[in-house]
């Protein structure tokens, strides 16, 4: 999916051929919902404010202003609108013991994740996400799924960039030490 | 990956690995078409084109022609009903004081009505301003326009 294509599928919305938003929704409709329901936590919930993202980034389309990717533009839009429903109502999530966060050796934790199998990987990987903070969650899934830069996600967040940049390795170091305490305690 | 170097260490690679590992939530079913019927269902989207900047430019200039409109009336000497609405203060005074006797009881407000020509002014100024909007309106292709 180009940014050419996206800006010429733009420019035929603004010209009146209004069908053409359902192109870019299905594009984008997995990232947008997958990146909101890592805030919310709540698919219903999360259905509504990807309603809301796609809704309102159609009345504000003629607002963009090629300045960034129109994915970058449209995630800025997811995040405020699930941030500003995790406002309303707070969702408690599960803090890791920053104890364990410098005691850890990355090489065991690549070692022993190499013995498991990609589907008991995925378990691992999603059971260390959970217990980010559903702002860390945000960031990190933007960084490595959604390939944003630390440029966009600056950008879609509104944090300076290297305020992202320290944001993101203390969230890799969290992953780290939630992966090595739930595979010591898988070996042990 | 092409982001920047925070990626580029052994470790961010392993871990860019397991996240790519994971499964993207999927939107549910008719997401897609559910979004489209309410767009079709509502407004349609405010190009910045030559057609909708004209637009704005009409509704620029009713703007300024209701405030022209209110300052005429605000501060016009009105000869032919001998009111003036900010020398008047007598008249002035009476409204605030029949308003306040809304708690009394609106015979007072009704009886004051009937003979204040200030309020009737005010009256079809503001049926005037709500005309000239409706008229200006009409103008739009777009089914809102910026003032409501």
């Amino acid at each position: 999916m180009s940014q050419n294509d996206d800006i010429k599928i733009i420019g035929s919305i603004l010209e009146g051929n209004t069908a053409n938003y359902s192109v870019l929704v299905d594009r984008y409709k997995d990232m947008v919902f997958s990146l909101i329901l890592k805030v919310i936590r709540n698919r219903e919930e999360a259905e509504e404010a990807a309603q809301d993202t796609f809704l309102k980034a159609f009345h504000a389309l003629h607002g963009f202003k090629h300045e960034a990717r129109f994915s970058t533009w449209l995630f800025r839009i997811a995040y405020n609108t699930a941030v500003s429903r995790t406002r309303k109502k707070s969702i408690i999530t599960q803090a890791i013991d920053e104890r364990m966060v410098e005691n850890y050796s990355t090489d065991e934790i690549r070692e022993s994740t190499g013995l498991l199998d990609e589907q008991q990987q995925i378990e691992l990987m999603n059971a260390a996400l959970k217990t980010l903070q559903k702002d860390e969650q945000m960031l990190i899934n933007l960084f490595y799924q959604h390939q944003q830069s630390v440029e966009e996600i600056g950008m879609i967040t509104g944090l300076s960039v290297s305020n992202v940049k320290v944001k993101l390795h203390r969230i890799r170091k969290k992953l780290y030490a939630n992966m090595a305490e739930r595979m010591q305690l898988k070996f042990a | 990956m092409t982001n920047d170097k925070f990626s580029e260490t052994d470790n961010d690679r392993f871990l860019a690995q397991l996240m790519a590992n994971l499964p993207l939530e999927k939107a549910p079913e008719g997401f897609t078409s559910g979004i489209m019927q309410q767009i079709q269902s509502g407004i349609e989207p405010l190009a910045d084109t030559p057609e909708y900047r004209r637009q704005m430019l009409w509704g620029y200039l009713s703007v300024l022609a209701t405030l022209v409109i209110v300052v005429i009336m605000l501060f016009a000497q009105w000869p032919f009903l001998k009111i003036n609405l900010f020398s008047d203060t007598d008249q002035l005074r009476n409204l605030l004081n029949a308003s306040l006797g809304i708690l009394e009881g609106f015979n007072s407000i009704v009886s004051y009505l009937k003979d204040s020509s200030t309020m009737i002014i005010i009256f079809l100024s503001v049926g005037l301003l709500l005309l000239f909007e409706r008229l200006i309106r009409n103008g739009f292709q777009q089914k809102r326009t910026f003032l409501f």
